[in-house]
């Protein structure tokens, strides 16, 4: 029962049935902790067993570590559980259990044991234990809360991340009725969801799959350059569609989840682009890892900086998998950064010559393709699948000739009309990446308007590709 | 709550009016074999029918000039044998009844680990039909779940049918719609050449015997049988050391040739023929080029000829 | 103790040598979003810069939960 599709918003709509059949808001927590045990079970038994048992390990220990003092120590036993727990079952994902050498993977994480969501509720729940030591917040004393928290169906997939407390107070004040801003904005945040999912990504995959996964097809390096930006521009619609159901579903419940994005893809630098890209994880990190680490050494000034941009690029591709290609990943995004701290001042300089339009006009392409370079590895397979690109890249011909199947490096035999979706796909993607400002602004518009919905409705069945429904990239981590 | 029905009532509304436009649309799209057949007249008395190698390898027009009969060619790319049962099905639902049916019947088709599969969007026009949408709920339950669905019968499958819609739309206004793959032949181009011959000695890991394919074989078999048409199987023959280097391959087609036994209909190989030898006649591990079209064509239909439609 | 105003003043003229902007003007409802250069990366360095200022010391969760140039300049004046 993958977000987004069929049986979700099935199971969906009957939650909300009975979710506002209920006046009590004690039940309605009930309800929506024992949807999510059932959503999970859909994800196998051992996902419900990790996050319940995390959660209630979490719980208690914080409520009887905070009775005698929290002490460092005790902080440094639950995250070592915490951890432990995530290292060992990322080590047992298969691919890692068939080949040591990080060389060949058949497909990122398949996981011998199912957890869903186990990287995400693990950095809320290191988040609880650090903000119960520092003093930050009192200690939980409500466990269905504190589990709802973690496993709530709408978000356990992946993310957004949660700030514990902050939810916990969300869920006392559930509303009693439906209201039609919380139906209109719920739904319209899960259409343009599906939209995103069905007429995008699913069409943009044509030529991404080939791209990354084939040994076969051997695009041009101009072919490797479109491959890959494809796939920033198709990482961003699978994970920002996945985000808006996500939001969408728990507004249908009154329940506000933190955005994840901002308009990444219109970024003017690499520092840009993660403030505005998965939002919540890069808090976490700026909260948890790189603001303690800094703040230590603070007096090393931009020395200071730059190591906590390397701690964070490296426990956070750590955090994605271990692997050689997600390290290349991080260790390039730490490049970017610390070469634009160093060069804080000529880069400003730099700016100051553009005109503001021209900047723009010249600098997003520039980030994109930047960020496109780094994917190009998190992405990959494997090793032997990014050096067979970097090849392709570097030391094939770069530019085009031929038609136009042979320098995308796809089959003869590849009918026309797969071509031809790969093209809509782009279309569309532009399409929405122009209008982007002023979707986003009629998504949060709070009144049913029915032309609007007929719109939408009749955008995503007239133009969704409905054959190969997938599971959302994210769902990995 | 009034606004939400209204909502639903002008979406399912429009939607509806889209399927009727686009099954027009596609209706008109003559490049899909199943609108062919259904929309014109074809009048063959040799139908030839299999997958890919069939209808890139089949030239109706030199089967005439050979044999003196008319024929036509019903295969299509990636299609297994429901695929092709389903294909003639509605073939002889609207055509006059051939007195042949020369099918390819090759032992990778039979292979389950080969992804050839029933195309369910070529009959995205035809799902109200019951013995069609019989079999899509057989093999494609998700599809025949969701085509109840306004448009979603088209759109489901809409890295296909978007492009078919729109080309039909094309035919319609450029009023080419006739002159397309009149007799269901895909020549090779000139530029379906080998470059890496390597390719041509793939080894085939897995093959494991597909028993609901072998049904659906002995379907399409039973049915010539019951409409009196006279079935014909034969096998376009694969680059000799690919065969030889694949054991299975003999294996199956030992097997199929016991089924043909079985119904005593013929089953043409031409396994150790010389066009196998020769890679220049090749361009894929079962595909011909120009030169192996034309010398196949020649080979299969001389033999036919003589054994068959002269007696 | 200095007035709000003047230690507005002084941050101003920290923010622009940080930051090397002249055009940068700060009042008490100032944010980060307002001003392009400032975040998680730059922000360590101002903090630092404003502590050897003043010759204070701010803790970690201070620095963290500095939302506007109101609270920063709040916070000064407590330690100074």
């Amino acid at each position: 029962m993958v977000p987004g599709t069929f049986a979700y918003f099935g199971f969906l709509f009957i939650v909300i049935l009975f979710y506002y059949a209920i006046n009590k808001v004690e039940f309605k927590q009930w309800l929506l902790l024992i949807s999510s045990l059932f959503f999970l079970y859909f994800f196998g038994i051992t996902s419900i067993l990790f996050a319940v048992s995390l959660s209630l390990v979490n719980f208690f220990f914080g409520k009887y570590a905070i009775k005698g003092g929290y002490t460092f120590r005790k902080l440094a036993i639950i995250n070592v559980i915490n951890i432990g727990v995530l290292i060992s079952l990322r080590l047992t994902s298969k691919y890692h259990f068939e080949t040591i050498s990080f060389f060949i993977k058949d497909e990122k994480f398949e996981f011998l044991i199912s957890t869903l969501g186990l990287g995400f509720y693990t950095m809320q729940n290191i988040a609880y234990q650090i903000d119960l030591y520092k003093k930050r917040y009192p200690a939980d004393t409500d466990l269905l809360k504190f589990t709802l928290g973690n496993i709530f169906f709408a978000r356990i997939s992946s993310g957004p991340i949660l700030n514990l407390n902050s939810f916990n107070q969300q869920l006392t004040t559930l509303p009693i009725r439906f209201t039609e801003e919380n139906f209109t904005i719920g739904l319209q945040r899960c259409l343009i969801g599906v939209i995103k999912k069905y007429l995008i990504v699913e069409r943009l995959a044509v030529y991404v799959d080939n791209c990354f996964d084939s040994t076969i097809y051997t695009p041009c390096g101009l072919g490797v350059v479109f491959g890959t930006v494809l796939f920033t521009i198709q990482l961003y619609f699978d994970f920002s569609g996945y985000m808006d159901i996500a939001v969408g579903s728990a507004r249908f419940f009154g329940i506000k989840l933190p955005e994840n994005f901002n308009m990444p893809l219109r970024s003017e630098s690499i520092a840009d682009w993660w403030r505005k890209w998965h939002i919540t994880l890069m808090n976490w990190f700026t909260q948890y890892v790189y603001y303690p680490l800094v703040y230590q050494i603070r007096k090393y000034q931009k020395t200071s900086v730059i190591v906590g941009i390397a701690a964070t690029f490296l426990i956070s591709s750590l955090w994605h998998g271990f692997g050689f290609t997600y390290l290349i990943w991080g260790g390039l995004h730490f490049l970017y950064l610390a070469y634009s701290t160093l060069n804080k001042k000529g880069l400003q300089l730099l700016k100051s010559k553009f005109p503001p339009g021209l900047y723009s006009f010249l600098f997003i392409p520039i980030t994109i393709l930047m960020v496109s370079f780094a994917n190009l590895f998190f992405r990959s397979t494997n090793m032997v699948h990014a050096l067979r690109l970097l090849t392709l890249l570097f030391k094939n011909k770069f530019w085009p000739s031929g038609t136009l199947h042979s320098w995308l490096g796809m089959n003869v035999i590849t009918e026309d009309s797969i071509l031809f979706t790969l093209w809509v796909g782009v279309f569309l993607s532009l399409l929405y990446l122009i209008f982007e400002t002023k979707l986003i602004k009629a998504l949060s518009y709070p009144k049913f308007r029915i032309g609007w919905f007929v719109f939408l409705i009749v955008m995503l069945v007239t133009l969704g590709v409905f054959d190969s429904a997938s599971r959302f990239i994210y769902m990995n981590f | 709550m009034k606004k939400i029905v209204i909502t639903i009532f002008i979406s399912v509304t429009l939607l509806f009016l889209f399927q009727i436009a686009t099954g027009y649309l596609i209706s008109k799209d003559t490049k899909l074999k199943t609108t062919r057949i259904t929309k014109s007249k074809l009048d063959a008395t040799v139908l030839i029918h299999g997958a890919c190698e069939s209808e890139w390898t089949i030239d109706p027009d030199y089967v005439e000039k050979v044999t003196g009969q008319k024929a036509y060619n019903l295969a299509e790319a990636y299609s297994n044998f429901s695929d092709n049962y389903l294909a003639l099905y509605l073939y002889l639902k609207h055509q006059k009844k051939p007195n042949y049916l020369v099918l390819q019947v090759a032992p990778q088709e039979l292979n389950r680990l080969i992804p050839d599969m029933l195309n369910s969007y070529r009959y995205a026009n035809f799902v109200d039909d019951s013995v069609v949408h019989e079999i899509l709920k057989k093999f494609d339950s998700h599809y025949a779940f969701y085509s109840n669905i306004p448009y979603l019968r088209f759109s489901y499958y809409n890295n296909f049918i978007l492009h078919k819609n729109l080309r039909g739309l094309y035919l319609i206004l450029t009023n080419k719609s006739n002159n397309i793959l009149e007799n269901g032949f895909k020549a090779p181009t000139e530029s379906d050449t080998l470059k890496d011959f390597s390719k041509l000695n793939q080894k085939i890991d897995k093959h494991e015997w597909d028993f609901e394919q072998e049904q659906y074989l002995r379907k399409i078999i039973e049915y010539c049988k019951k409409e009196n048409i006279k079935i014909i199987l034969y096998k376009l023959p694969v680059y000799q050391k690919h065969y030889n280097d694949n054991p299975f391959l003999k294996e199956y087609t030992f097997k199929i040739n016991e089924i043909a036994k079985e119904y005593l209909i013929p089953y043409f190989t031409f396994d150790t023929s010389a066009i196998t030898y020769n890679y220049h006649n090749y361009y894929a591990v079962n595909h011909f080029t120009k030169q192996g079209v034309t010398k196949f064509n020649k080979m299969l239909f001389n033999t036919i000829n003589d054994s068959i439609f002269k007696k | 103790m200095s007035s709000n105003e003047n230690i507005l003043a002084d941050l101003q003229s920290i923010f622009r040598v940080e930051f090397s902007d002249q055009t940068i003007i700060l009042n008490e409802s100032t944010t980060a979003d307002e001003i392009k250069m400032w975040d998680s990366i730059t922000h360590m360095g101002l903090m630092f810069s404003i502590e050897q200022h003043y010759n204070i010391s701010f803790s970690l969760d201070e620095i963290i939960s500095f939302q506007s140039i109101g609270d920063l300049v709040n916070t000064i004046k407590v330690k100074i």
